[in-house]
């Protein structure tokens, strides 16, 4: 798996691919929990070339997101394939993330997503 | 074309990357859809990283047996294991109504195994644990 961070104005960008797993998800857990410590406004996980993800790369995921809310920072998660997306249904959690199709529509409407909530 | 195969795995995470690979292989061979492969995988890696995380007190290598079926529509997987006795149906399921931020990190691993399965069936034989999982499918 590979995760890099890249910045489009004040959004962090958190390009994620490859399968997140119990091998991998240490990584992003990294990547995610560090950005929204180290202060971003605006937190977006690019999902569009991740083919795989378990329950520990979930797990990672509403980590991001509880502390997305302890730091009122925005936080959401973009262009997630159907099986990445079937998993988040599984797990009862599709509602409580903000998911954008693509990444034009995710920087258009991060600016209204309430931080400590939904659109 | 059914064929059952059977898979021994040693109690070491990295044999999940094999276990993916065979397992992909086999519902390509089966004609399964990219969809019950997906699932299958994720059933697999959830029960078998249990196994490998926290079946074991001691340092010994074991062997994780892992079976495969497809018959007459029904897809049904066995695991096997000589792990400290561990029932998943046994698992509370994490309560997915409370807000989020009052909801446990992790715990989503068994749920979403039974989510994914129609049916478990756990025994503990001659110190064995043993999980039959079975699930309806149609063909690709």
């Amino acid at each position: 798996m590979k995760v890099q961070v890249r910045n489009v104005e004040d959004v962090a960008i958190i390009d994620c691919s490859g399968d997140v797993d119990l091998y991998s998800s240490p990584r992003l857990r990294e990547a995610l929990l560090g950005q929204i410590r180290g202060g971003a406004k605006s937190v977006l996980v690019n999902m569009g070339e991740v083919g795989y993800i378990d329950s520990s790369g979930i797990a990672t995921l509403v980590e991001g997101l509880q502390l997305s809310r302890t730091t009122k920072t925005r936080f959401g998660l973009y262009s997630l394939r159907s099986n990445a997306r079937s998993v988040l249904e599984l797990a009862r959690l599709h509602k409580v993330f903000n998911l954008f199709e693509t990444e034009q529509e995710a920087l258009e409407k991060i600016g209204s997503v309430q931080p400590f909530g939904g659109l | 074309m059914n064929e059952r195969i059977s898979l021994v795995l040693k109690n070491n995470l990295a044999e999940l990357e094999r276990l993916a690979a065979e397992v992909t292989a086999w519902c390509s061979r089966q004609a399964l859809s990219e969809e019950v492969d997906y699932q299958l995988n994720l059933v697999l890696d959830e029960v078998v990283s249990n196994v490998i995380r926290h079946g074991y007190r001691d340092k010994r290598q074991h062997e994780i047996r892992v079976d495969l079926d497809f018959q007459d529509g029904e897809l049904t997987i066995q695991v096997e294991d000589d792990g400290v006795h561990f029932s998943p149906l046994q698992v509370t399921p994490p309560d997915i109504t409370k807000p989020i931020n009052e909801r446990p990190v992790g715990g989503l691993g068994i749920y979403m195994v039974r989510q994914i399965m129609d049916s478990l069936d756990y025994r503990r034989e001659t110190g064995r644990n043993s999980l039959i999982m079975k699930k309806r499918v149609g063909a690709a």
